[in-house]
Order: C-alpha cells, then structure tokens, then sequence
C-alpha cells in the first residue's frame, strides 16, 4: 500500500481563479523520499498542505482530484485522523510553539496521542539527543531564534514515528552542523520505512540531502520528474 | 514562590480578584484589594515590572477615561467650580479613581493568566470541565491578541525605519498611519492564528479524545491553599461593601 | 556612506516568567563596518545573528558599549534617522510589509522622505519591474509568497537608498533566479559605495560572492577577509 497517492490533483484558493496546482500526479511509497522543488510561489506549500489534508479540509478553494493518505481519502481523515500517519514540519516554526519548555513542545504530540508518560520521557531526551539539543532544555521555545525554533518544530513532528514526514522548506534555517543531524535522523526513519516529503525551492546549491530520493520540479501548478544529470 | 502554581489555582484567583474589582464600592476596600492584587502577584512570582510596563502604556488611555469620569459624574461636593458651575465634584473624583483601580487589578490579572501555556489552560478549562469549543475559542482569543500585538510592533518599526516618525508626527497622521498598518497585521495574526490550529490538529490535539500528561497537573498543598484563601477574601470583601 | 562601528558592545535578553535565566548575547563586541564591501555573518543557529541585525538598525539598544553610524552615537538618533542609513529586510518579511498593494508599499518610505505621490508612484513601479514583481502587482501583499515577500521588502528598503542593506536570512527562501536577481541589487549598491551586510547560517555563501566574512561563535566575533 502506498503512503501517499495524489492523481489528478487541481486546486486553486477562493477568491482566485489561478491553479496553484494544475493537475499533480504522486504517489509515496514506504521508505521512500521525495524532493520537490521549484520557484518560490510555485505551488509547494500548497502541496504539503494537500498531502497532510489541511487542504481540501480546512482551507477554503477549488478542489478536484484524488488525494489519498495510507489508503484513505484525506477529505474523510482530516488532520485529527491524518495526524495518525503525518507528522508535519510548517514553514513557520512559530506554528508549533505553544509550550512553556522545550521538552514540554516535543512532548505534546505524544501526550495528545495517549504515550505513557514513562514512554514520552524516553522519546523526548532520545530525539533532543540525536538533533543535539541539549542545549535547549529547558528554554521557551518563543524565546529561542528562528534556527533553533526550526529545528524543536522538526523534533515535535518526528517524535510520534509517523508513517510520512512532511517537510515544506523546514531545513532551509539550520547550520551545517544541525542540517547534519536532522538529515541523519530523517534517513533513518525512511530506512525505518517512513515516506519522506521534502519541499525545498532550488539554486541553493545546498540541497541533494538524499542521493536516493526521487526528484520533482513543481512550476506553475505542474509536477515533472527532474532528470538526473 | 508559586509561579509554578497550578493553572487552576490561577484562574481562581484571578476570578476572584476581577469579581470583587467590579464589585467594589468602599474606597477603603478598593485599597485593600489592591493590595491583595498585589500579593497575589508576588505569590504568583510575577515581577511586577511587568504589568507596571502594561499600565504605563494604557495610562494616556486611561487618563482620558477619567477626566470624562471627573467631568461627567456629578455626586457629592463640588471641588472646583467656574462661574458659578460645579465642574470638578467628590462623587467625579471618587469614580475616576475606582475605575483607574479596577483597571489596574483586571490588568494584572491578565497578566496572571498570560502567564498560564497555551494547552496548561485549556487542559484546567478541560479539567473545570468547560466545553471544549469555549475553552478553545478563549485560549485562541487570549493568543491572537500578542500575535497581533507582535505583528504590529514590526510593521511601526518598519514604518519608522522608512522615514515614518511617529514620534513627531501630528495625531491625525498617526491614527491614519496606524489604522493602515492595523488591516495587514490582523490579517497576517489571523493567518498566524489559523496556522496554529492546523499544526495543533496535526499534531493529534483532540480534546475528545484520551490523553496522557508526561508532567501532571498537580494540585499541590500551596494550590489548595488558594481556594480558601480566595472564598476568605471574597467573604470579607463582601461583609466590607455592603 | 558611512561606516558602522560597534564600541564594545555588551547585550543580554532578560529572562522571561517562563524562561528565568538572562541570556547573554554579546560581551566586549568591537567591529567596524566599512561602506564599499560586503559581509557575510554566519555562525551556528542561536548565536547571535538577528540580534546583531537589531542592534544595527536600532531596534534593540546595547547594554554597554555604543554603536556609532559615522560619527554619530545610535543611542541618540531615532529610528526613522537610522533608517536613512540603514535599510533592513527581516528574517520574515510578512512581518514588516505595512501595505496592501506591492506599489503602495514601495511607495510608502519615498513619500514619507518627502517625495510627491505621483513621483512615488512612479519610482515604485519601476522598481516592480527592477524585481519582477509585476505579475503580482495585484496581489494583496499578504498573500504573496515568502520569496515574493523578500523581493518587495528589499524593493521597498533599496528605492530609499541607504548606505546600508541589510538582510537577515533572506536568500535562504529565495529560488535560483530571484537571488541572483537579489545579489545583482546588492552588487549595485555596493559599486556605488554603500555597503551589505548578509546574514546566512551558511559558510558557502561568503566564498560564493568574495565577501568579507563575519563568524560569530556564541559570544566572541572574529572577522575573515
């Protein structure tokens, strides 16, 4: 079964009558990476946010298409349901800073989805350890720049083992060091079996963090396979 | 001493101290319950730099609220009075400073729940067994008025940066000027705020659904404590009014 | 053109109810920034970036220590003075775009420097153009996106022409062609005396445009030429 399968994807936001996305063909399977890149305002948020079913569920637009999440239609899961499966690291970290601490931000997802607390303890001090961030227990997660917020929402959103991370430009604030880090613990999560879906816009020369994912280019609302070369 | 207090104690207080803050009537108590404001703040473990900073800034705000007060509310004797009519009166005086203590102490009370995380209050709205959906919409509405707070000190920081000085410039092009920047700011909080609750979803926050808490929400022999002392206080309070 | 000189500048953010402990950010800062060049800072994440991006434009004061545009101390000029000679594209745009239409917000610091609203009006849509940013010309500068974003507060600061330009991250959302749209701008200013000053967590980027490089190491700075 594949994670994620979007065919004939068309959407445009209420209130404008461009196609952000024209017609999207993708499917994910287990294990698997997929990079997608293009030019700012290309479409590729607006593609993360149909893979983790916020859009056609809570985003207001023109919809068509068939989106499916671990074999089920994401108007049906919605993100309650999809947050199962997902975990999702927004553009803005700021989205996912709510708790006093550190700990208590990666802890949330967890508690949300009834861990022990024994079990969350052990998760939350294993993925501080493998992104090195030590340092950062105990600080406000508001306080911290917005490298370091990059990188708690990255820890909260990968702590639960989802089936499929969701990354919309979520590497694109950290140091060599972290950005290090974060692709080791991505990696091992894909050979764990997790799809990964990393939107990165191009010409940055510092992409290519998966030699083994399959490469898009998203532009003007189409998809189409890079050549390698 | 009790900053780490449990949310519901806070909530208490602050119910108690905003209630008898409307309620007030004897400026002797009014006193008092500033006081115990006050206290409650110390006890708290809120510096009280900070909501001081809060009233300094609402302070032209309030200076026009009780000059309308001392000019409006006619009771009492009359203090100052031109040609032959009364303008300042006791009764005028009295409402100003009522309304500048009430003021005050629902100030610092907001400052005592701001202080409470986004998901510590909803889980004791949750616990005080409040609906859900009020619960949410409350602590979206309590975090929607820093994100816009936020949004509009850059955008003003950004404006003067650009040439705009605010700090010269005549009232009318001030309020002009802010009401432009007031429309993108709302917006971008109120993108901010639907962005918050997509994440919120996403990362399993159901409040129907069973939930575990890795720290638990304890009430301990200080948060007990609260209670009486709250019920004390109110009881005392209303024996003194009326 | 005036250069930029930090004075052994000290800064610490206090601590907050939740998070007590102050953080200190800078201790004994000394650096001078000269117009006519370009720097690239870059150091980990958390080190101190933004906040030196603040302090050069005024929105945050050192504790101790003084920062000097020319001869002039920043403590005593007011932002809209500080704004002459230093312009600013944020870590995120969205946040310092005050308009709804992209030629209003372009046009917003030529008129409030005293220009004509007709001559404003003109400039900035020049300047749509320069940035190839008239497609979007209609869309509520909100909705744009976060590259789009970038273009047009740089449009917006660069129109002004301070003697610097500072950009806090903001190549790092930017695809191929809007940043090499972006360093042409900076390249110009640069040919004609004013100075850069790029903060990037990446080390590449310095070698990349031969700029002068700025590493700040949590609490200690050292300059690479």
């Amino acid at each position: 079964m594949s994670v994620l399968v979007l065919s004939g994807i068309k959407f445009a936001y209420s209130g404008s009558n461009r196609k952000v996305l024209d017609g999207v063909d993708l499917s994910i399977e287990k294990g698997e990476a997929v990079l997608i890149s293009g030019p700012s305002g290309g479409g590729k948020t607006t593609l993360c946010l149909v893979a983790a079913t916020i859009i056609p569920t809570r985003v207001q637009g023109d919809f068509s298409g068939m989106a499916e999440l671990m074999g089920q239609g994401t108007r049906k899961l919605g993100p309650s349901g999809a947050s199962e499966y997902v975990g999702y690291v927004m553009q803005e970290p700021e989205f996912s800073m709510i708790m006093p601490t550190v700990e208590d931000e990666i802890a949330f997802g967890l508690e949300n989805r009834g861990r022990e607390p024994a079990e969350v303890a052990v998760a939350v001090e294993g993925v501080m350890t493998r992104l090195g961030m030590e340092g950062l227990a105990g600080r406000d997660p508001r306080r911290l720049s917005s490298g370091e917020k990059q990188l708690v929402a990255m820890a909260s959103a990968v702590v639960h083992k989802p089936q499929l991370v969701i990354l919309d430009e979520a590497l694109s604030g950290l140091d060599d060091d972290k950005r290090a880090l974060a692709l080791a613990e991505l990696d091992a999560m894909r050979q764990g079996g997790a799809a990964l879906l990393i939107a990165e816009h191009a010409g940055t020369g510092r992409q290519a963090p998966f030699l083994s994912a399959r490469r898009y280019v998203l532009q003007d609302g189409r998809l189409a396979e890079e050549v390698s070369g | 001493m009790w900053s780490d207090m449990d949310p519901r104690s806070k909530i208490f207080a602050t119910l108690c101290l905003t209630s008898m803050a409307l309620l007030v009537r004897m400026p002797l108590a009014a006193l008092l319950l500033a006081a115990l404001t006050a206290a409650a703040l110390i006890a708290f473990g809120i510096d009280p730099k900070g909501p001081l900073k809060t009233l300094i800034r609402l302070a032209p705000a309030m200076l026009v609220v009780a000059v309308l007060q001392v000019l409006l509310v006619r009771s009492g004797r009359t203090v100052l009075s031109a040609f032959g009519i009364g303008i300042v009166t006791t009764g005028g005086l009295g409402a100003a400073a009522f309304m500048v203590v009430r003021v005050g102490i629902i100030a610092a009370c907001g400052y005592i729940l701001s202080g409470i995380g986004f998901a510590d209050f909803l889980l004791a709205m949750k616990s005080m067994k409040v609906p859900y959906e009020i619960a949410f919409m409350a602590a979206m509405g309590a975090k929607f008025l820093p994100l816009l707070a936020e949004e509009m000190t850059d955008s003003l920081t950004s404006a003067e940066l650009r040439g705009a000085d605010i700090k010269r410039m005549g009232i009318i092009r001030r309020l002009r000027l802010y009401s432009e920047v007031l429309m993108p700011a709302t917006f971008t909080a109120l993108s901010r705020a639907e962005g918050i609750s997509w994440a919120l979803e996403l990362r399993g926050f159901n409040p129907g659904a069973g939930r575990t808490y890795w720290r638990k929400l304890e009430m301990r022999m200080s948060d007990w404590m609260a209670f009486p002392l709250g019920i004390i206080a109110f009881a005392a309070f209303l024996l003194a009014n009326y | 053109m005036r250069a930029v000189s930090f004075e052994s500048v000290g800064f610490s953010y206090p601590g907050s109810r939740q998070d007590k402990s102050s953080k200190q950010v800078f201790e004994g800062l000394t650096l001078t920034l000269v117009p006519g060049k370009v720097y690239v800072m870059s150091g980990p994440n958390g080190c101190g970036k933004s906040t030196f991006a603040k302090l050069m434009t005024g929105m945050l004061k050192p504790d101790s220590g003084r920062i000097l545009i020319g001869e002039n101390d920043m403590v005593w000029m007011g932002l809209s003075d500080i704004g002459k000679h230093v312009g600013l594209v944020m870590q995120n745009p969205s946040r310092q775009l005050i308009m709804q239409k992209p030629v209003d917000e372009i046009a917003f610091g030529l008129i409030h420097r005293g220009m004509q609203k007709d001559e404003a009006a003109n400039v900035a849509k020049a300047a749509l153009r320069d940035y190839k940013l008239t497609e979007i010309a209609d869309t509520p500068t909100q909705k744009l996106s976060k590259g789009e974003q970038v273009r047009l507060a740089m449009a917006s600061v660069a129109v002004l022409e301070p003697d610097w330009l500072l950009l806090d991250e903001s190549l790092s959302c930017l695809d191929g062609a809007s940043r090499s749209k972006v360093l042409d701008k900076v390249a110009r200013l640069v040919r004609h005396g004013g100075g850069a000053l790029i903060i990037s967590h990446s080390k590449d980027l310095a070698y990349e445009l031969g700029a002068i490089r700025i590493l700040i190491e949590r609490g200690g700075v050292s300059v690479v030429v």
